[in-house]
């Protein structure tokens, strides 16, 4: 949760939780006040409070992970372009650089290696942060694309020959994107088998798994 | 060497505590470079995570990094 909610004396002291809360300097902090001092006074006898909503700016967090990047590229030894964007409930970083290949790696494993890093060090001390996602040059968005092709064109074969098919190993992220495809895929249906490291998606006809379904 | 030194290093701090408590030493072999990562003793954790995840990033970075240099590079997380 990136929103804390805060009911103090004054607004001061709800300001000093807050920041205790979300481990941030005060000029990282946003807030507003959800009902002052004088609701609560017109409301009853209560004594006096204010509650307030406070949130960690997205600026600031983003502009950690913006640091953070452009330092890791040069200690890489990797000219890359950084641009980081803050979006609602995420951040979002973009890598440009003519290593791009060396940078995602093998089925995008140092893409990942660095996106877990970057995200380390958002939420470093306890922070509260939002989640950082970092794509080069939309290599994560084109890999979705090409999952769900993949998935597609698989779950045709199956429904055509009308035996099971076995994708290569994936990563648990990659396995949910072929099995959300798939998900209303009539005729077929997904599970995934084998252990981590090796575990794929099969795609089976759907009349496979209902024959051994047990009969009520 | 002293890249490969200078980005585990700079891994490792932007990670824990105790910044100047981080260490690296490099052990040169034939084929492979060895770099010994020393951190404070309560920011072992943070450099190897949760499972390992820290530390197998850290490697995956440490990899890409090294495919410029003729030698293997190996980081190991000493306490």
């Amino acid at each position: 949760m990136n929103i804390v909610r805060v009911t103090a004396a004054t607004t001061e002291e709800a300001l000093r939780q807050a920041i205790e809360r979300l481990r941030v300097p005060r000029e990282a902090l946003q807030y507003r006040v959800d009902r002052s001092e004088e609701e609560y006074l017109l409301d009853d006898k209560r004594p006096r409070e204010t509650t307030i909503v406070a949130w960690v700016k997205p600026d600031y967090i983003a502009e950690i992970v913006r640091d953070y990047l452009q330092k890791l590229m040069y200690y890489m030894g990797y000219i890359a372009e950084v641009r980081v964007q803050p979006e609602e409930d995420r951040i979002v970083a973009k890598l440009a650089s003519p290593a791009s290949s060396v940078l995602i790696g093998k089925n995008g494993q140092t893409l990942d290696a660095i996106q877990y890093m970057a995200t380390r060090v958002a939420c470093k001390g306890g922070r509260v942060a939002p989640s950082v996602v970092v794509d080069i040059e939309d290599y994560k968005e084109r890999k979705i694309s090409r999952l769900e092709r993949l998935a597609r064109r698989t779950a045709q074969k199956v429904v055509a020959e009308g035996h099971e098919v076995a994708l290569p190993p994936m990563s648990a992220a990659d396995r949910k994107i072929v099995h959300t495809a798939l998900k209303d895929f009539k005729g077929v249906k997904t599970y995934s088998e084998g252990r981590e490291g090796q575990r794929c998606v099969i795609v089976a006809p759907a009349s496979h798994v209902e024959e051994t379904e047990p009969e009520l | 060497m002293s890249e490969m030194k200078n980005l585990v290093q700079f891994m490792a701090e932007a990670l824990v505590d105790h910044p100047e408590q981080v260490s690296v030493n490099v052990v040169e072999g034939e084929n492979s470079v060895i770099l010994e990562l020393k951190v404070a003793p309560d920011d072992v954790g943070k450099v190897i995570g949760k499972g390992g995840q820290t530390a197998k990033a850290m490697r995956k970075i440490l990899s890409a990094a090294a495919t410029k240099l003729k030698k293997k590079s190996l980081l190991q997380i000493v306490e």
